[in-house]
């Protein structure tokens, strides 16, 4: 907690200087030369960028901190310790967020959600290989759909994510440095309107990718190692740590590969075929091929 | 001086986050920058690398350059206090301050008389040091102070957007093998658990062993398991 409370000063603090040099910028806009308008314009914009960033990264360490104090002060803790997605999803004024990041042939990598509906949302997606984190990833722009649009969008998982109760959805890529790393998701059981979404959502999406790296010179990332000791963690590894690798679907395809003498592709597709089907998760699946109670023969 | 040519000079230097930047052609314009807006016969600029260490040298002309490679090999010089320093240091007359025999040579030699060394800093980070020279005794003018001072800030803050954003590619590109890696070796689990009757931990020792006796890394082994070409 002590992390969190410390970095919503240094987020603080980071966005007022990005303020103070963005305010720079844009008086010279209006007295300097010509020449000079463009620079000052572009400059102007991207430490707003920045300020907005670095605010929306403020807001969700401070919810974070809140939702830990709130957690160890209860007595019995049931509960698994607070995630980080949640106050991703209050910093964005929704109800549920979820962050899939996409590896080559968007391949999932990664799946993080504030709760069970986006969870749930979240393996819908990967299951039908549908929905608003791969149009957003592979588009490269944001995704964006209500009520109605919803199921004309997306044929399948449309319709199995309004039973869910979504009546907004709203993605945008997440990137670093210009190089895609997945998208972040939005769900609101509200109808919202148009602005009302993505007004916050890039900052919001822009401030996560930027803990998903290192923020000092902390030298290479020892492959994932650090982040397998959760507690008390800086946020990025909290984030990853959060995060659902979808390991037994990988094993599970694996296994099936050699079973049915087929490429890795080919097998993944099978379970899917098989999970659609059943109306299942493909985790379900897979942890009954993983288990030997169940052979796609 | 005209205005203009200097405000597009401070754009430029700051302007680093294009594709094709090239850190030794931007210092080399640094340099030339140097010697068309002050009052100097030459300038050269000396920077650190990835480790810390003063590396990279570019100056307005070859003679200037070999005299900035002297002090980096010797170790000794205006230039290599302003950096240790992190302060100006300013010579109006080198043969007769008497301070860094060696490198009063070496700049008597290629006609270096006088030189102004400015740090190249951001609060606590000095990444180098940009140095004036003139031909003739005599100190450097406030104008020269302080336009030199406005280019190596507005070169160093340019320099280290540069490096923040060489960090972050790299960083994330780590981030993705370490993630992509993950899936690979899952899969490759299930692959060996399968054709040799094991659950998944012991599927995944005997991977272990295998890349260790072969030196592999695990994410080598999981892409040849998966791809057939280990019959593991």
């Amino acid at each position: 907690m002590q992390n969190a409370l410390a970095r919503v000063d240094v987020e603080r603090r980071r966005a007022e200087r990005a303020a103070v040099i963005a305010e720079r910028h844009e008086r010279q806009l209006l007295t300097d030369t010509p020449g000079l308008r463009e620079f000052h314009l572009k400059m102007a914009t991207m430490h707003r960028r920045v300020q907005r960033q670095h605010l929306a990264a403020a807001a969700m360490h401070a919810a974070h901190a809140r939702r830990l104090r709130t957690w160890i002060g209860t007595p019995q803790r049931h509960n698994a310790l607070p995630r980080f997605m949640a106050s991703v999803a209050g910093a964005a004024g929704v109800g549920s967020a979820a962050l899939t990041l996409f590896g080559p042939g968007l391949v999932e990598t990664l799946s993080t959600a504030s709760d069970r509906c986006a969870k749930a949302a979240q393996d819908l997606e990967f299951t039908l290989g549908e929905g608003p984190a791969r149009d957003a990833m592979a588009a490269g722009i944001p995704v964006q759909a209500i009520g109605s649009a919803i199921r004309r969008r997306w044929p399948h998982y449309g319709p199995a994510v309004q039973r869910l109760g979504v009546a907004t959805i709203a993605a945008t890529p997440v990137e670093l440095t210009g190089v895609p790393l997945g998208a972040l998701t939005l769900f609101d059981q509200r109808r919202r309107c148009e602005s009302d979404c993505m007004d916050n959502l890039q900052a919001v999406a822009d401030s996560v990718a930027g803990m998903l790296v290192p923020a000092d010179n902390q030298g290479n990332l020892d492959g994932l190692g650090d982040l397998d000791d959760p507690g008390g963690l800086p946020v990025r590894a909290a984030l990853l740590a959060e995060g659902d690798s979808r390991a037994i679907v990988h094993q599970a395809t694996g296994m099936v590969s050699v079973q049915q003498g087929c490429l890795i592709q080919d097998a993944f597709a099978l379970i899917q075929a098989r999970a659609f089907a059943e109306d299942r998760p493909m985790e379900s699946i897979a942890k009954d091929i993983v288990e030997h109670t169940l052979r796609l023969d | 001086m005209a205005e203009i040519p200097i405000a597009g000079v401070f754009v430029e230097l700051v302007d680093t986050l294009v594709d094709d930047f090239d850190v030794t052609r931007f210092l080399h314009v640094l340099t030339q920058r140097c010697v068309q807006l002050l009052d100097i016969s030459s300038a050269g600029v000396l920077l650190t690398d990835r480790q810390n260490t003063l590396q990279l040298v570019a100056a307005s002309s070859e003679r200037t350059r070999l005299l900035e490679l002297f002090q980096l090999r010797s170790g000794q010089g205006p230039c290599i206090d302003c950096f240790r320093t992190g302060q100006p240091v300013s010579v109006a007359d080198l043969p007769a301050a008497g301070r860094w025999p060696r490198f009063a040579r070496a700049a008597a030699e290629v006609g270096v008389a006088a030189v102004h060394a400015i740090p190249m800093r951001r609060r606590n980070e000095i990444i180098g040091a940009l140095n004036l020279f003139n031909a003739t005794p005599g100190s450097f003018d406030g104008a020269t102070r302080c336009f030199g001072r406005a280019l190596a800030d507005a070169a160093t803050v340019g320099l280290l957007q540069h490096r923040e954003i060489r960090r972050r590619d790299s960083l994330t590109e780590q981030l993705q093998a370490a993630l992509s890696s993950r899936v690979l070796i899952e899969q490759a689990k299930g692959v060996i658990a399968e054709r040799h009757d094991l659950d998944m931990d012991q599927s995944f020792a005997l991977m272990r062993s295998v890349a260790r006796s072969t030196n592999r890394r695990l994410r080598e082994l999981a892409e040849a398991i998966i791809n057939g070409s280990e019959r593991l």
